[in-house]
């Protein structure tokens, strides 16, 4: 499958469209500009949304969201329903290996003025208060079985009652940080051996801790609503479901290659093994993914507590004088059921993103209490150098996209290019100059995340804007930031 | 990378937009799982400075060739993840139909004196397909990093 030869054709201002052939039962489905289209052509992403055209019981389109790249499986910023009424399939290649990975943003009270004296000091605090690099964990001790299975079960809950956190928080978070169906017993010993001493941690990577500053308010309104305003400085967390994830997704990867041929299903690509959902090897995954999204949001819960630590050590002030309050928690690789509307039929399918964001709009009853007039908070972090943004959900999303979005900025070059095309500068020098100051584990991950080796966030964010699937609320510039 | 200069035995890093990748080739099929687990060291860790000091016995299982080679290169990483334990070198004992037994060579992880030169989460089934090449065999597999 997916040799070349198919048939790119553009369907709207920002949708490109490749009808079916071969074995595509849906057209795959791309939301970009002129220019993103090549960026995702040139790097197998769109064979990849082809191959996912393929999957049994896919419904409507295989969908790539701007800032799709050439994951494994999947496209990384893909989105597909399976409809278990006509044979679908869940497939933790179209999930990824890390679990629930998201972003939470805490907005506060302080100022840019305020912050910029102290950036240093902050900085190393965060990255000495919050484990990140490779495995390590100095502020959790390792979790007790009982206790990691309490995890996979009560996600952020758990960590509200260890005392990291608030109720408040909780609210404010993507299906109140805890996913039901969650089953440990679906959970494998490995999976748990890795999960135990791993709470707390951030990871390496694309993960960060970040301190941003409110630069640009796009909707003034719906920035209110969610208590964000331009000058403000927010805090921003990205990182997932650590070994724990990787180790749920590897399990099942294995359990759905026999369960692949067992069913008699043909996927173009290993990656994309994967069972019906109505077979005990698809409710086993899900009910064990469930588990992992559930560490996950534990883990963000454990880290923002952390950094509010060190936020509140540096600065002299507690919680509640910084005015930190918790915008939205999001998680941009999982599979969920949800409702919706399948030509004009209400339908519970089994919607999978991997790098893609929920976009609830206004009035779901899935959208928080505080934010149901405006729409679902969508938070999208872009490269350390550039920007990140916060967005909201629309009824275009709903119609369109599954009520889905972008996630990031995507990558465009691969981390051994940024490597070589960073040798001889200093990234942490270069971010000096533009205000951002870096802490880092790694010894190459500045080179490898430079801002150069992700395509333009501005242009993602702009693209579904314009598509009337996310509407921009504000622009934020970082300033100081932690990577693993 | 390395290849071995009396056959087509070795393996390469080549270059995925967010992860990375390894082609390797191997003269036999123990010695394709040998060079995939000494390529994924290398990716890994700076071996250097790694001890052969301590060995661990590890075994894996899997349906199909590539299953097993999955199952295998996961060995090193749990290793890593769960037990502390930095593999240096990897040698099959035994390679049959379903199951492979090896020998990890290396030490506890030391962070003061062991360099991790790559944080991988896992081994993925991306495009993973053993193919025979002349008288041996090669893969290219795909690490998320």
């Amino acid at each position: 499958m997916a040799e070349k030869g198919y048939e790119l054709k553009q369907a709207g201002p920002y949708v490109w469209e490749v009808p079916p052939y071969g074995r595509m039962s849906v057209p795959a489905r791309v939301y970009a500009d002129a220019e993103l289209i090549q960026a995702i052509e040139r790097d197998n992403a769109l064979e990849q949304a082809i191959n996912v055209a393929v999957m049994p019981g896919i419904v409507r389109a295989s969908l790539a969201m701007p800032d799709a790249h050439w994951g494994y499986g999947f496209p990384i910023g893909g989105v597909a329903a399976f409809d278990p009424q006509q044979g679908g399939v869940i497939s933790p290649g179209g999930i990824g290996f890390d679990i629930n990975c998201g972003v939470r943003l805490v907005r506060t009270d302080l100022t840019e003025e305020e912050v910029k004296p102290r950036l240093t000091e902050l900085v190393n605090e965060l990255f000495s208060q919050v484990p990140c690099g490779v495995g390590s964990s100095k502020a959790i001790p390792k979790l007790s079985e009982s206790e990691l299975r309490r995890v996979c079960v009560e996600g952020a809950r758990w960590a509200v009652e260890q005392g990291f956190g608030r109720d408040d928080d909780l609210e404010r978070t993507e299906a109140r940080g805890a996913l039901a169906g969650a089953d440990p017993d679906m959970v494998s010993r490995r999976a748990m051996d890795r999960g135990r001493p791993q709470m707390g941690t951030l990871g390496s990577g694309n993960h960060f801790i970040e301190i941003d500053v409110v630069e640009q308010v796009f909707d003034r309104e719906v920035a209110e609503a969610f208590g964000v305003a331009e000058g403000q400085i927010a805090l921003q967390i990205h990182c997932g479901s650590r070994g724990f994830g990787h180790q749920v997704c590897t399990d099942y990867l294995q359990t759905m290659q026999k369960a692949t041929r067992k069913y008699g299903i043909d996927v173009p690509d290993r990656q994309l093994a994967c069972a019906p959902l109505d077979s005990s090897e698809g409710k086993r995954y899900f009910a064990a993914m469930a588990c992992a999204a559930n560490y996950a949001w534990a883990n963000r819960q454990t880290i923002l507590a952390l950094a509010t630590k060190a936020l509140e050590r540096v600065l002299g002030k507690d919680r509640n004088a910084l005015g930190m309050r918790q915008v939205y928690d999001v998680c941009h690789n999982i599979a969920k059921f949800e409702e919706h509307d399948v030509n004009g039929e209400k339908r519970v399918l089994c919607v999978h993103r991997k790098g893609a964001t929920r976009a609830f709009p206004p009035g779901h009853p899935e959208c928080p209490a505080p934010y149901r007039d405006v729409g679902q908070p969508v938070l999208i972090p872009g490269d350390m150098g550039t920007a990140s943004y916060l967005l909201v959900g629309t009824e275009g999303a709903m119609r369109e996209t599954w009520g889905s979005t972008c996630h990031g900025a995507g990558r465009v070059m691969s981390r051994k290019a940024a490597i070589r095309k960073a040798t001889g500068r200093s990234i942490k020098k270069e971010l000096g100059e533009k205000g951002i100051f870096v802490r880092c584990e790694g010894r190459t991950t500045l080179a490898e995340e430079m801002p150069e080796a992700y395509k333009s966030v501005d242009a993602v964010v702009s693209v579904m804007h314009e598509a009337g699937i996310t509407r921009k609320v504000a622009r934020l510039r970082p300033m100081g930031v932690v990577k693993g | 990378m390395c290849t071995d200069r009396d056959g087509p035995s070795g393996y390469e890093a080549f270059e995925h937009t967010a992860d990375v990748g390894l082609k390797v080739r191997g003269r036999t099929m123990e010695d394709l799982f040998e060079q995939a687990a000494a390529g994924f060291i290398d990716l890994m860790f700076e071996t250097d400075s790694v001890r052969t000091v301590q060995s661990l016995d590890v075994s894996a299982e899997g349906d199909e060739p590539e299953d097993l080679l999955v199952a295998w290169l996961q060995e090193i990483l749990f290793a890593f993840e769960a037990d502390r334990f930095v593999t240096a070198s990897a040698e099959v004992q035994s390679l049959t139909e379903g199951k492979v037994t090896g020998r990890l060579r290396g030490e506890d992880f030391d962070a003061g004196r062991h360099e991790v030169r790559l944080v991988v989460k896992a081994v993925t089934y991306h495009g993973l397909e053993i193919e025979r090449v002349g008288e041996g065999y090669e893969v290219s597999i795909v690490f998320d990093v």
